[in-house]
């Protein structure tokens, strides 16, 4: 209970995202002193609080929650903004000429990069700009592009989350090429130009699992229809399994498998829920072995693969499951589980 | 027998299994060593068991949860011969309490069984011990009786799926929440044919369909990744858990004006991650949490209070410090005694205080506002 004769002050609240709305529906909390919540809304921003010392915060497009406090007086209204801590990547030249083959890549390397391109799938391209390598796909995808890259005497092959889409210049990835620490891991993120793709892929790798899923709904929609960008349609559907929302989405899921045969991700999630349906499991299982037969974009979708393949029921069709079973457990012991996009590691003097 | 208290299953409640594997004895350094196990590099532990007993104790005399009381525990441990398990606990074990895979199977079956009395139920799942990794969401616990000559040509007849457990309570008649808490290396199979089949291991059917169960799996290290212990004593996620716990470090308030202070999933996840990597790091290791399974919302303990948080305040190195006091104030009102010894260390309630700073020379003062959030804070003066 408030005291009637308690005074009020006005605060108001301004998010900064590239995200829900330009932040408009981004949702926040308000704390006060004894950091106890007062307020948690998607849409208000002006409040009328008791005068007092509160702590605003919302968890933003870098997958951090962002806090300020502040002091809400009678005489003036407190304003407070708040905004994603995001680290810098340098833009995409608007002329696709710009982007190199690999082999124009690797005739510019200099024997003190950290990283050095060994090969990549057809089509792709590459703009060296600022420690970056910015990855665009030339052509149609007939399959999910992947790069080869060597760091000292390790090799890794791993897929990237680009596509050729309606607006290909901006569905491109970054692969950051500089690093500050010797024992730095191979960095390959969803381009920011991708805002909506690439907060889904920070709100992931942070396990903001319950913010990532609130935007994740409306973006299956927005990926699909408006910004196409099968590969964040991808990252949306897996944090909506995460939560147990995905069977809602099935429709979408069979667009999004008929529409980009070449995702083998698609077929996984949309497997993993025919699973649940005892007359559609020889489907299931169906899209399982085509999916283990082609290269898979994210580890999430490998693992779910490798789990719906191994708790099968026994009587659904064994062989095929085996089949697909050996196909992906041939890759699994060289899987780096810890990178988001499936991964293939190899030191160069293994046989692997 | 692993049940430590009376069960109830006549009313709603949370049930838990703890288990706990320190003793291996078929592997290197155990009572009967097998040598067809030495390959593997698994040695003998002296912190699981213990890390288990504190969880389960803490379940004993800490774990509140209004409506939802403790109905049942099941506790299995191997302790290493140099290992105290929390003596609460220890009054508790009678009879044959061996992590073993036909111990672990009758009492995840009937754990599972109490469970499923009550879809209000919640569920609670610590482990801790050997693992390893077949898939990003994969843990394989090794019991007690792993490598034993018995389980000829079934190598995994000692182990047990815990993702596949987790899944096979994954469904809607089971308890609604479920946490489960995976403490163990998550180091990669070594051998190749594994990833295929594993023979032999303890899984049940499992759920298929698209539940609304929360069930976060909170495992101790990410992929690739040895959970480190203290020998002797406790593991280090055990250490943070149990901090967070009994201290509520990782409760928030999370319900609109009510100022009860919760331990929930998300809260779990904002302050496991970084708690679990700073004190690794500390110790120059490095470990760090993965959550798996269904990360939805649902709340394992309600505190009694608020937190308390350890406040360090310094001072800036480039100022002087006999320049600088400092007083907290909460509500208007100051608390504690005025800082001015530094590095000043104070123990104070979780909130945002007002920070009055003052300098001898010049006379000043400079007031700001400074959120005090568990489990450490750390203040520079002069605040920026």
């Amino acid at each position: 209970m408030i005291p009637e004769n308690t005074k009020h002050g006005q605060l108001k609240v301004q998010v900064k995202s590239r995200v829900n709305f330009g932040g408009a529906a981004t949702p926040i909390e308000i704390r006060n002193d004894d950091l106890i919540l007062i307020i948690s809304t998607s849409s208000k921003r002006i409040f009328e609080l008791p005068v007092g010392i509160y702590e605003i915060s919302a968890v933003l497009e870098d997958g951090k929650r962002q806090k300020q406090t502040v002091k809400v007086t009678e005489s003036e209204t407190a304003n407070v903004s708040l905004e994603p801590k995001l680290p810098t990547q340098p833009q995409a030249p608007e002329l696709a000429f710009k982007f190199l083959s690999a082999e124009q890549i690797q005739s510019l390397e200099t024997p003190t990069q950290d990283f050095k391109l060994i090969g990549a799938s057809s089509n792709v391209t590459i703009y060296p700009e600022d420690g970056f390598w910015i990855v665009r796909h030339r052509q149609e995808m007939e399959h999910v592009a992947y790069a080869i890259i060597r760091k000292g005497h390790e090799l890794f092959e791993v897929s990237l989350p680009i596509s050729a889409g309606g607006h290909r210049l901006s569905v491109t990835c970054h692969i950051k090429t500089s690093s500050e620490r010797p024992k730095s891991h191979l960095q390959i993120s969803i381009s920011q130009s991708r805002s909506l793709s690439a907060a889904l892929e920070s709100l992931f790798i942070s396990g903001q699992i319950g913010p990532a899923a609130k935007l994740a709904g409306r973006a299956i929609h927005t990926l699909m229809n408006i910004y196409v960008d099968p590969t964040g349609v991808i990252l949306a559907a897996l944090i909506l399994k995460k939560t147990g929302r995905l069977g809602a989405y099935l429709k979408q899921l069979e667009k999004l498998s008929t529409d980009f045969p070449w995702l083998p991700d698609a077929k996984i999630l949309l497997a993993s829920i025919l699973m649940a349906q005892p007359n559609e499991r020889k489907r299931a299982i169906q899209l399982a072995y085509e999916a283990s037969q082609e290269r898979i974009l994210y580890t999430e979708s490998f693992s779910m693969l490798m789990s719906l393949l191994r708790y099968a029921p026994e009587a659904d069709n064994v062989a095929l499951c085996q089949k697909a079973l050996t196909n992906i457990a041939k890759i699994a012991p060289d899987v780096d589980w810890n990178s988001i996009y499936l991964c293939r590691t190899s030191t160069e003097n293994s046989n692997a | 027998m692993p049940l430590l208290l009376p069960e109830d299953l006549t009313e709603p409640g949370t049930h838990a299994l703890v288990i706990g594997i320190s003793a291996y004895q078929f592997l290197e350094g155990g009572h009967d060593e097998n040598p067809d196990t030495l390959h593997l590099g698994l040695k003998q532990l002296s912190s699981a068991a213990r890390s288990a007993s504190e969880f389960a104790a803490w379940l004993m005399d800490g774990h509140n949860m209004p409506g939802l009381p403790l109905r049942s525990m099941r506790v299995l441990l191997a302790e290493s011969p140099s290992e105290v398990i929390h003596p609460a606990v220890q009054r508790l074990m009678k009879g044959n309490h061996a992590p073993t895979r036909a111990n672990v199977e009758q009492a995840f079956l009937d754990f599972m069984s109490a469970c499923e009395k009550h879809p209000e139920n919640i569920a609670v799942v610590y482990v801790a011990g050997h693992g390893v990794q077949f898939t990003k969401d994969g843990a394989v616990l090794l019991l007690s009786d792993f490598g034993n000559p018995l389980h000829n040509r079934k190598k995994y007849t000692g182990a047990v799926d815990m993702t596949a457990l987790n899944k096979t309570m994954d469904n809607e008649s089971s308890a609604h929440a479920q946490f489960w808490f995976l403490d163990l290396c998550r180091g990669l199979a070594p051998d190749k044919e594994d990833y295929d089949k594993l023979a032999g291991i303890l899984e049940f059917d499992i759920s298929r369909s698209e539940s609304t169960v929360a069930s976060p799996m909170f495992f101790s290290s990410s992929s690739g990744q040895t959970a480190y212990g203290t020998p002797n004593n406790v593991t280090l996620f055990n250490e943070v858990l149990m901090a967070g716990l009994r201290e509520g470090y990782a409760a928030k308030t999370d319900v609109a004006n009510d100022p009860t202070w919760r331990v929930t999933t998300t809260s779990l996840i904002d302050y496991l991650t970084p708690a679990v990597e700073a004190i690794a790091s500390a110790k120059g290791k490095k470990q760090k949490v993965d959550v798996g399974g269904r990360p939805i919302k649902a709340c394992l303990h309600e505190c009694l209070s608020p937190p308390d948080v350890n406040l360090l305040v310094t001072v800036c190195p480039t100022q002087d410090p006999d320049n600088y006091s400092a007083d907290l104030k909460l509500k208007g009102k100051k608390v504690g005694n005025t800082l001015n010894k530094w590095p000043a260390r104070t123990r104070v309630r979780a909130g945002i205080y007002v920070v009055e700073v003052t300098t001898v020379t010049p006379p000043d003062s400079q007031v700001d506002c400074f959120s005090i959030e568990p489990p450490t804070s750390e203040m520079e003066l002069p605040l920026k």
